[in-house]
């Protein structure tokens, strides 16, 4: 049996400030995984599965965290909950113990910047 | 499928089906009771509300109807803090929006303000409840119409949006297509006439204007302005002149923006401390392409950008200054077409040359190295090489989950 957590997460999918609040506990047979996406499958539930968006799993002495991609219904055969490793949660430790290679950009926004009503140009000039 | 939307209950403004596609840029006619033909895909849903030509768009309120027949609308959806829940009226109505921000931000500590997208969308973000704020002012949609994205809709993917994003407590991460499939909104409001100077308040004779200018002698603006400036409401400087083009007889009456021939729009002092710093990377909104600064000839000065316009060639040169010692000799020429028109169509929309490039003055730092993220804070772009325990597929999907900024 593996247990698999279903709630929701506060903050952005690309940040490392995550909350994941679970609220459901579902004991599942099946967790068909590859390296980033995983399938459970569950039984005809009257479970309403949309309030989840994201998930969590006990895997080698690791929580591992998956965002809700999809959920599939099946009618009566059931349903697919579609989801996808949240690597960045996942492996948190381990990212901010590592080396950005900065390809993009620090990024600043200027604060100071006043806006006033004097910069306006002219296109069409006057006689 | 349950989206509704009631049409009577609009004045003067309607909703706008279409969306670009965002591979494309192209605008797509949609209409949002479709989801189901897009059940795998990840984007950006747009409901927009549209003004008719020459009214612009004020209290709107809105409902979202869940499938239990829970409402939520703009009270019930934030229960906090709701002065900053705005409409979009009230929130066209700050003189200055980006400072308006900022207040925001240093009056509630768990509000940020951070760019999304590639810094084309902003938000705001209230990190401990996971509510988003409603922000009216989309760059993206710099139209014509006055049209504002009142409801960005919402993707799992990028965790984007506004107004459907705040029901997140409720409906928890779904996606937009089940949230679609359960919710039914509903939109009241109207559009008012539009004044003469209204937030989009830019102008430019296109070349048809100037045609039927020449051929009929009147002219389809009353005002004749273009701003290579930010979309703000112009109150000085109009006054009544006379246009005469090509080899027309007389000449046309029309209010033209008189003005000086050189503008400071922009001075900031630059302090940073950043060692290892290769290239400082500036961009304005009004221009596509970046200004590349040497970091260590501009840091610790105060930068200064004019803008030049010159009456008789109609040529617009930006030039910049660091500490008074001009550093662009030859200036930035400057052929922004802001496809704005004042009941006109708004044209290009993909088209990113004729857009707003970004939707605020930013600088960027672009390393030399690889840098330990651990000395890091705030919003970084960049890339893992390596992350120790993770396999390739693993770091693959790492770097595409950081693909716009990794918020540390």
């Amino acid at each position: 049996m593996i247990e698999l957590k279903l709630g929701q997460y506060t903050g952005k999918p690309n940040s490392l400030n995550k909350e994941f609040i679970p609220s459901l506990t579902l004991n599942i047979l099946r967790f068909n995984t590859d390296d980033i996406t995983s399938t459970v499958r569950i039984g005809n539930t009257n479970l309403d599965l949309k309030l989840y968006g994201y998930a969590s799993v006990l895997k080698d002495n690791r929580l591992v965290y998956y965002f809700v991609d999809r959920i599939e219904w099946l009618g009566k055969r059931g349903t697919i909950i579609y989801l996808r490793k949240d690597i960045l949660f996942t492996y948190q430790s381990e990212v901010l113990a590592s080396e950005i290679a900065v390809t993009g950009f620090n990024q600043e926004t200027i604060p100071s910047l006043e806006h006033t009503n004097d910069n306006y140009i002219i296109i069409v000039g006057g006689s | 499928m349950t989206v509704t939307s009631e049409r009577f209950l609009l004045e003067n403004c309607y909703i706008d089906k279409t969306r670009p596609n965002p591979n494309t840029g192209q605008l797509e006619v949609r209409g949002i009771y479709n989801h189901e033909d897009y059940t795998n895909e990840r984007g950006l849903y747009f409901i927009e509300i549209v003004a008719d030509d020459g009214y612009f768009i004020e209290n709107l309120t809105f409902e979202l109807i869940d499938e239990n027949g829970n409402i939520f609308n703009n009270d019930s959806i934030t229960n906090a803090d709701t002065k900053y829940i705005m409409t979009v009226d009230e929130y066209l109505k700050q003189s200055n929006p980006i400072e308006f921000l900022n207040m925001v931000e240093s009056e509630n500590q768990e509000i940020e303000i951070y760019p999304m997208a590639g810094n084309r969308h902003m938000g705001v973000h209230r990190t401990n409840s996971g509510v988003m704020y409603f922000i009216p002012f989309e760059s993206d949609d710099f139209g014509s119409y006055e049209a504002v994205n009142v409801n960005k809709g919402w993707s799992s993917y990028f965790n984007e949006g506004a107004f459907i994003k705040q029901t997140s407590d409720a409906f928890g991460g779904i996606t937009s297509d089940e949230m679609y499939d359960t919710l039914m909104f509903s939109i009241t409001g109207g559009g008012s006439e539009a004044p003469l100077e209204t937030f989009y308040n830019t102008y430019q004779l296109s070349y048809q204007d100037l045609q039927t200018a020449k051929d009929k002698g009147i002219l389809v603006n009353d005002v004749i302005i273009n701003t290579y400036s930010y979309p703000y409401v112009l109150v000085d400087n109009i006054s009544e002149s006379t246009i005469k083009i090509g080899e027309m007889d007389t000449a046309i009456v029309a209010d033209v923006l008189l003005g000086n021939s050189q503008l400071e729009i922009f001075s900031h002092e630059l302090n940073y401390t950043y060692s290892g710093v290769d290239e400082l990377i500036l961009n304005i909104p009004f221009m596509s392409s970046d200004i590349y600064l040497d970091y260590e000839q501009v840091n610790n000065t105060t930068l200064k950008m004019v803008i030049n316009y010159d009456n008789l060639t109609g040529q617009t040169t930006l030039f910049i200054y660091s500490d008074d010692i001009l550093i662009t000799t030859d200036g930035y020429d400057i052929e922004s077409a802001i496809p704005i028109n004042y009941v006109g169509v708004m044209s290009g929309y993909g088209d990113s040359e004729k857009r707003l490039s970004y939707s605020d003055v930013t600088l960027r730092f672009r390393f030399r190295d690889s840098v330990p993220l651990a000395d890091k804070t705030g919003y970084i772009e960049g890339r893992f090489d390596k992350v120790e325990g993770l396999n390739v597929s693993e770091l693959d999907e790492l770097n595409k989950q950081i693909t716009y900024g990794l918020i540390l």
